[in-house]
């Protein structure tokens, strides 16, 4: 009995503490998931348009902070820095916490820090719309705004540093290798990217070297790390079993780690630049399908057995979507940097599915997955409709297959086509037309998607969610057995006491 | 339990161990960065701006050479034409001696000059029908401007006065032919009206034969006789050839002054 209540008072003061974490992080991490869903409906709106631009070229033509040339940055640099950033810092700070098992005690810088990113976001965007664009990909914001954003990533990441370092030693989790990797492979690549291409007076095509390298380094060092330290925590967290193997979850690491630096240059496959570059970054935008792998089979492992949680957890299905699109994005990485293909996806629709398969498909998934699992904890209210969930899950997941395969497969065409020298290049364009089309329709869709999702999440964060016990299942009923453990039941424990 | 791990100086040093990782990455790029820069050396932009600039002012100032020299060549083609103008030959080393042209330079006068032996006809010989045919053709020429009758343009267009009755025709032979040759400017009183033609007759030297034609034809047609003009008498005026227009004053009287040799 005396054991017994031993335990009892240890699950106690396990419970207490997780509600304290969750209360000291309850507005860091809801500001950074909801301004980061508006910021993506707003990416999404532009995207629509510079898609619609991309095959019918009068429409917007005559409003002139709408062309294409400023709609399709803009687009691109508020998915990454409004949407992407936004959500892995609200992931990073929750996770890290949890994990390390500390709470947060700089909220309010947090906060500040992350009002000025949201300021930084905003003013790059009315930048590049009204024309002082800096014109490298993904580095468009006006260049004052990248030590800000620097500096404001400090002040939002280095708790959790603080945190990780705090905590009690013994076992470190899988998700904290990947956590910590990401807090400082960050600095590193936006750092150095920005300081060889801004700062430093380099041979100007060794600049576009180093930009197209900075994107992929933040595919795979950055969006690909937080993405698979959530899963990491997710897959065993809901199953409630460990990691399906440690060591292969350590050669995966290590893998992503030593593989992922080297990919982006092939970008430039055919320019002036020494032909080792390029192909490097071909050669290691191949070998990611190693970790892929790696990760892909751990997790799906760790989950089999538990087909049932993962159709009615939001959080697990949207984690193994975003497994399942990094599997393909290894396969897709692996077929596009052979040699021989590699030149039809240099001036085409390829790169871009591409990278839209890296930040929506697969980042963006495993982002919804671990804000579908935090929010509730965070706020204590459990998500208000499964039929929101299921139209954000199934819109998102549809919209972002077309995307991909169209901008890919139409991508691979287009440059096919632009190798034909002998035939004008107005047949390449024509090729990719209908593609162009259904890219545009499939935005659409996941825009209406994600408008559920930013209604949803603002309801939840007005504490307007519902008050219950247990968690929003896509399948079956809100009551019975949780397959998110007991963890919650704060209320149930103190009502058992009582 | 944990506490012994967690402490507030643990805090402020990974604070710090945090910014040194954080910036590690950033400060060995600057001190790369800085260390590859040669000092005082200009970026890759730099140079090309510098050269783009120097191309740019090299143009301008071709450009502004140009416009200058297109400016200026208004005046100098205009120059050239007149300088290339043709215009008689005055060189005395081509005046033959003993010719006509000298005495008359020898006399210094621009008046019409008979010359010595000037064929004489007689006012009542007879004109040869083939000659006036002949002359009628080549007065087509004269027509545009004194009619086809003679009557003369001056009252319609302001070109040539009257050639029928007028004084002028049926005076001497040798104003007439000296005209075909030099030309006549200026106000001219013909039949007691003073006509004042916009242009000057211009010079009109064709063969002995046309000209002592057409002359014989006006001097007896659209009512005036007069005695016939012949081929010798055109070719003893040759030398009036080549000297400057003619104007009113420098013809021989019309109504012969008495004393003086009626031709």
């Amino acid at each position: 009995m005396g054991s017994d209540s031993d335990s009892q008072t240890k699950l106690h003061d396990d419970m207490e503490l997780r509600a304290r974490i969750d209360r000291s992080l309850r507005h860091p991490v809801m500001f950074f998931f909801a301004s980061g869903a508006a910021w993506l409906a707003v990416a999404l709106v532009l995207g629509f348009i510079s898609s619609y631009q991309s095959h019918d070229t009068r429409f917007l033509s005559g409003v002139g902070f709408l062309n294409y040339g400023r709609v399709y940055p803009a687009h691109v640099n508020v998915l990454i820095y409004g949407w992407g950033c936004q959500a892995a810092f609200g992931l990073i700070v929750w996770l890290m916490a949890r994990l390390s098992r500390k709470e947060c005690t700089c909220a309010g810088v947090i906060l500040t820090a992350g009002h000025i990113w949201n300021l930084g976001v905003l003013a790059g965007m009315l930048g590049i719309l009204s024309g002082y664009g800096s014109g490298k990909p993904w580095m468009e914001f006006p260049s004052a705004i990248w030590p800000l954003f620097l500096v404001s990533y400090f002040f939002i990441t280095v708790w959790s540093f603080i945190q990780f370092r705090c905590s009690e030693p013994g076992k470190t989790y899988v998700a904290q290798w990947y956590l910590l990797a990401a807090l400082f492979w960050f600095p590193w690549v936006y750092l150095t990217a920005h300081l060889f291409v801004f700062v430093f007076n380099g041979h100007p095509v060794m600049a576009a070297g180093v930009n197209a390298w900075f994107k992929y380094a933040l595919i795979f060092l950055f969006f690909t790390p937080v993405a698979l330290g959530t899963s990491y925590y997710l897959a065993p967290k809901v199953t409630g079993r460990p990691v399906y193997s440690y060591p292969l979850a350590l050669f995966g690491f290590w893998a992503l780690a030593i593989i992922g630096p080297w990919a982006g240059m092939q970008k430039l496959a055919g320019g002036p630049l020494p032909q080792f570059m390029p192909y490097v970054g071909a050669a290691a935008t191949v070998l990611i399908l190693i970790p892929a792998l790696a990760v892909g089979v751990n997790i799906l492992m760790t989950l089999r057995g538990h087909e049932a949680e993962v159709g009615s957890s939001p959080s697990l299905r949207f984690t193994v979507a975003g497994i399942a699109s990094f599997l393909v994005l290894g396969l897709v990485g692996m077929g596009l940097n052979t040699p021989s293909i590699l030149k039809m996806t240099q001036f085409s629709l390829t790169g871009y599915g591409f990278e839209i398969l890296a930040i929506y498909g697969f980042f963006s998934m495993c982002a919804f997955g671990g804000i579908y699992f935090i929010v509730p904890r965070v706020t204590r209210r459990e998500w208000l409709s499964r039929r929101f969930i299921g139209w954000h899950f199934w819109l998102t997941i549809y919209g972002i297959a077309t995307v991909v395969v169209c901008s890919i497969m139409g991508g691979l065409f287009h440059g096919a086509a632009q190798e034909a020298y002998n035939s004008a290049w107005q047949d390449a364009a024509k090729i990719s037309y209908a593609y162009t089309v259904g890219t545009t329709v499939a935005w659409g869709l996941i825009l209406f998607g994600s408008l559920f999702f930013l209604l949803h999440l603002l309801l939840m964060w007005a504490r307007l969610g519902r008050r219950s016990q247990h968690p929003t299942l896509l399948q079956g009923e809100h009551h019975g057995e949780s397959p998110h453990g007991p963890e919650d039941d704060l209320d149930k424990l103190h009502t058992a006491e009582a | 339990m944990g506490s012994g791990n967690d402490n507030p100086l643990k805090r402020f040093s990974s604070f710090w161990l945090g910014l040194a990782l954080f910036g590690a990455f950033g400060l060995a790029s600057l001190v790369l960065g800085i260390g590859f820069t040669k000092p005082g050396e200009d970026s890759f932009d730099r140079i090309n701006e510098k050269r783009r600039t120097a191309i740019k002012s090299e143009i301008e100032k071709a450009h502004a050479g140009a416009l200058e020299a297109v400016e200026g060549s208004f005046s100098t083609v205009g120059t050239q034409f007149l300088e290339t103008a043709p215009s008689g030959v005055e060189k005395p080393e081509f005046v033959l001696p003993g010719s006509a042209t000298q005495k008359n330079k020898a006399a210094g006068g621009s008046g019409v000059v008979v010359p010595e032996g000037f064929p004489v006809v007689a006012s009542d010989a007879p004109v040869d029908p083939a000659v006036m045919e002949k002359g009628k053709l080549t007065f087509a020429i004269c027509s545009a401007c004194h009619g086809l009758e003679g009557e003369g343009m001056y009252h319609i267009n302001k070109t040539g006065p009257p050639l029928a009755g007028s004084e002028w025709v049926t005076g001497p032979v040798a104003n007439l032919i000296a005209i075909q040759f030099r030309g006549l400017n200026g106000p001219i009183e013909v039949k007691g009206e003073t006509y004042t033609p916009v242009a000057p007759m211009a010079p009109l030297p064709l063969d002995n034969d046309s000209i002592a034609a057409v002359l014989t034809y006006i001097r007896n047609s659209f009512g005036n006789k007069a005695s016939p003009v012949t081929p010798e008498q055109v070719e003893a005026m040759r030398g009036e050839l080549g000297k400057p227009m003619l104007s009113p004053a420098d013809l021989l009287p019309p109504v012969p002054t008495p004393g003086t040799t009626p031709n």
